[in-house]
């Protein structure tokens, strides 16, 4: 990773070859242990077999990152070079084509020169069949060109084929392949033929064959019908006399805000949103009756607009729907939120909250001021107390006079196990807290243990 | 103005609830007070503050968000996971064939969702309102982490690691902005790149700019992209970290194309040095065929001129072939 080129610069190198070429290779391994200059026994020689293995009959769509240019597109592609860039370094130097170029070669063929067609093994010469060692039944894509002069016409030299393959690295990192395969290294592998517009736009194939064991290509008779080529990958374009690159589909672009009243390019039809950004959707209730409804996404083009509170408005209700969706389809975000919201309900059982609870005696005690008690037995706080008395301080269910009887009348209608006696010291330990500026207390409180008054 | 906007307003003014809290107002109704107010426990309270670190969400107790809960709603929140028809309600209108769509992401959109995820695996109104007291927390707590999301599905990082440098924080207090871009340039340039600029200013970002230089120059104009996927072949996102001025699309770096210069005459290839200064042109020798069409291009005699070309006649390579033939990246800026 350190040694990645700067964003936007290339480094170009001519190859990349593996260390061991694909084959099988048996490595052996053997003792010679010496004592006073004569020998000892030592254990038998040891042979492990091992291959190593690279695309024969095809590339796998993964093996290539890209082509140009690309699968069907058309455009005037006539002054650049088409080549196929694949995602593997060493790929076109991992087998080798006659006197160790690189086994890969791109070639373009416009229509009429020849034929890409499913195959088989058996199509090939026969020594090329025996040097591939592959099964002659084993499906092959084929490229047979119309006549032996025509692939003499088109095939790079053999001197050219390492010309037209180089190794590049570049930075992938603002990239849509960052996080893929992005060590931004590729080798290219490119055609010697430009995609000329000859009228009518002019369908080329690009294929990129193989040269393993192909010495035959360069001693052709040129009469003679041409060799049929194995085909590892293809794919075809048109070259037109305009359009087509990347900046003119760039320019063609229709560029603006998301979902704006304004999308509408005919004023008559309806606006396909609203002034809120909102799109009327149909929905069904559960009798079947259709009501008309709107609904807003996540994007949104225009400023700041909070949700709409009228009933037929369901963008913040499929918000909130689609989040306990995503949460529930997720087993290890479902178990941690179940286990952070138990989390949650043991910590407030163990917890008097006093903000709630001053929000809940308001309408019993009035706006009046809260008389101090000092407390006398007081709950010891402090982790140590054991088991928590499950006191809940909930909000409700709040009647009677606003008196200090009233508080533990309330604390002891909203637990189950707590004592009337702790209660009624908590509610004079409560009053105290809330008179005072005592910080928000922990209340453990044994049942055994609180002072009865 | 709008009409939406205009009902909020009179129903703010007559209920005194917020509209975010409507929904889960209703379903409480049955445990709360009905006099209480019930959205009460967004702010922390001083008399609130003794408490342990965690309970910033206010009155409600809250125990700390686990790290993957908070690294998931910062994915959702990055629109992953979420279904594209919620994005795009009606394609054809909102997002034609060959268009190009800046937005912003709904934070109060993205609140209602942290809500509901909060929400998974319990009913009961307590879990209800833990769920809301958390939110706030959790929704600042998920804005914290959307710079990491990127890295952790790279696999470069992992969730809640051990000695994991804190995340970089967002800047503009989390606000994230993007483009969905539908167009078959995706389908042909799937490794398209794209650099995002604070400033639309050419004498800050000049048009044919190194984008490193400008970097290392100048780091505060870089646009932090929080993330740049292919949704499907044809359509590409891209979020951002705050809100650029200017955008670059790039075509792909690792598939520049090769190309001659025609201009009517022979082709000819401009020569250049290192830096990319123009030194020469030579023209492009063909090969001559007889039943083939034409422009097939004679490499060994194209590498030789090249050679020739050059000050000290280094024999061509592939890579200075490569080099020679290589021609700029097409880029194309928008905004500014």
């Amino acid at each position: 990773m350190s040694d990645m080129p700067a964003v936007g610069s290339i480094r170009l190198y001519d190859e990349a070859r593996p260390s061991l070429p694909a084959g099988d290779y048996v490595l052996e391994s053997a003792l010679a242990i010496e004592q006073g200059g004569g020998p000892l026994d030592a254990p038998p020689a040891h042979r492990m077999f091992f291959s190593v293995q690279a695309p024969l009959l095809r590339l796998e769509p993964g093996d290539v990152a890209d082509c140009h240019p690309a699968p069907q597109a058309r455009g005037s592609f006539a002054n650049q070079l088409p080549h196929a860039v694949l995602g593997r370094r060493s790929l076109p130097w991992e087998r080798s084509g006659p006197g160790g170029i690189p086994w890969l070669a791109l070639l373009v063929v416009a229509q009429g020169e020849g034929l890409v067609e499913a195959g088989t093994v058996a199509g090939l010469p026969q020594p090329v069949r025996a040097a591939l060692g592959a099964p002659d039944t084993a499906p092959a894509t084929l490229l047979r060109c119309t006549s032996g002069q025509v692939l003499y016409d088109l095939l790079p030299e053999r001197a050219e084929v390492p010309l037209l393959t180089h190794v590049r690295q570049v930075n992938l990192r603002d990239s849509t392949l960052a996080g893929a395969d992005d060590d931004g290294w590729f080798a290219v592998v490119t055609a010697n033929r430009q995609p000329l517009y000859t009228g009518e736009g002019t369908a080329y194939t690009a294929c990129l064959v193989s040269l393993q064991a192909r010495d035959d290509l360069w001693l052709l008779d040129r009469n003679a019908p041409a060799p049929a080529l194995l085909v590892l990958h293809a794919w075809s374009f048109v070259s037109t006399a305009t359009g087509g690159t990347f900046e003119d589909m760039m320019r063609a672009l229709s560029v603006q805000g998301f979902a704006l009243p304004l999308a509408a390019a005919d004023p008559a039809a309806p606006a396909p949103v609203d002034a809120a950004g909102c799109v009327p959707l149909q929905r069904r209730d559960r009798h079947g009756e259709p009501h008309d409804v709107h609904y807003r996404g996540p994007l949104r083009g225009l400023g700041e607009q909070p949700f709409s509170v009228e009933e037929a408005d369901i963008s913040r209700a499929s918000a909130v729907e689609l989040g306990r969706l995503l949460g529930n389809a997720d087993a290890r975000f479902l178990r941690e939120v179940v286990v952070w919201h138990r989390a949650a309900e043991a910590r407030e059982r163990g917890l008097v909250n006093i903000k709630r609870l001053t929000e809940a005696l308001k309408p019993l005690l009035g706006e009046g001021p809260i008389r101090p008690v000092r407390p006398r037995a007081l709950a010891r706080a402090g982790p140590g107390a054991g088991q928590p008395a499950a006191m809940s301080a909930s909000t409700s269910a709040i009647s009677g006079a606003g008196t200090p009887t009233a508080i533990s009348m309330f604390i002891n209608a909203s637990t189950t196990t707590t004592t009337r006696a702790v209660a009624g010291a908590l509610s004079q330990h409560i009053a105290a807290r809330l008179a005072g500026d005592l910080p928000r207390a922990r209340l453990w409180q044994r049942p055994e243990e609180g002072g009865p008054e | 103005m709008s009409r939406g906007a205009d009902l909020l307003r009179q129903r703010l003014a007559t209920s005194g609830l917020l509209p975010s809290a409507a929904p889960i107002a209703r379903s409480l109704a049955r445990g709360a007070s009905a006099a209480a107010p019930v959205e009460s426990t967004g702010d922390a309270s001083p008399d609130a503050s003794g408490g342990t670190s965690d309970d910033a969400s206010g009155g409600a107790p809250g125990t700390a968000l686990p790290a993957f809960i908070a690294h998931s709603l910062a994915r959702w929140r990055l629109l992953h996971d979420i279904p594209i028809a919620y994005l795009v309600p009606d394609t054809a209108a909102l997002l034609p064939p060959e268009s190009l769509r800046f937005f912003a992401i709904d934070d109060a959109w993205m609140e209602a969702l942290t809500e509901g995820a909060l929400m998974a695996g319990g009913r009961g109104s307590r879990e209800l309102a833990h769920a809301r007291d958390a939110r706030p927390q959790a929704a600042h707590e998920a804005r914290a982490l959307l710079t990491e999301v990127r890295a952790v599905r790279q696999g470069r990082l992992v969730i809640g690691g051990f000695g994991k440098p804190a995340p970089v924080a967002p800047v503009a207090g989390g606000l994230v902005t993007g483009f969905l871009l539908r167009s078959e340039l995706v389908t042909r340039w799937p490794g398209m790149e794209l650099r995002a600029w604070t400033s639309a200013d050419p004498l800050d970002v000049p048009p044919g700019a190194d984008p490193a230089a400008v970097e290392a120059a100048r780091p505060d104009l870089v646009v932090r992209i929080l993330r740049l996927e292919r949704l499907n072949p044809s359509l590409l996102l891209a979020l951002f970290d705050g809100q650029p001025q200017m955008l670059w699309l790039e075509e792909p770096h690792h598939a520049v194309q090769f190309g001659v210069e025609q201009d009517g005459g022979p082709p000819e290839l401009v020569l250049r040095d290192l830096p990319g200064a123009t030194v020469d042109r030579v023209e492009v020798p063909m090969r001559v065929v007889s039943q083939a069409g034409p422009g097939v291009i004679d490499v060994a005699a194209l590498a030789l001129a090249i050679t020739n070309a050059t000050p000290n006649a280094v024999p061509t390579t592939a890579a200075g072939l490569a080099r020679q033939l290589l021609r700029a990246p097409s880029r194309q800026r928008f905004g500014g």
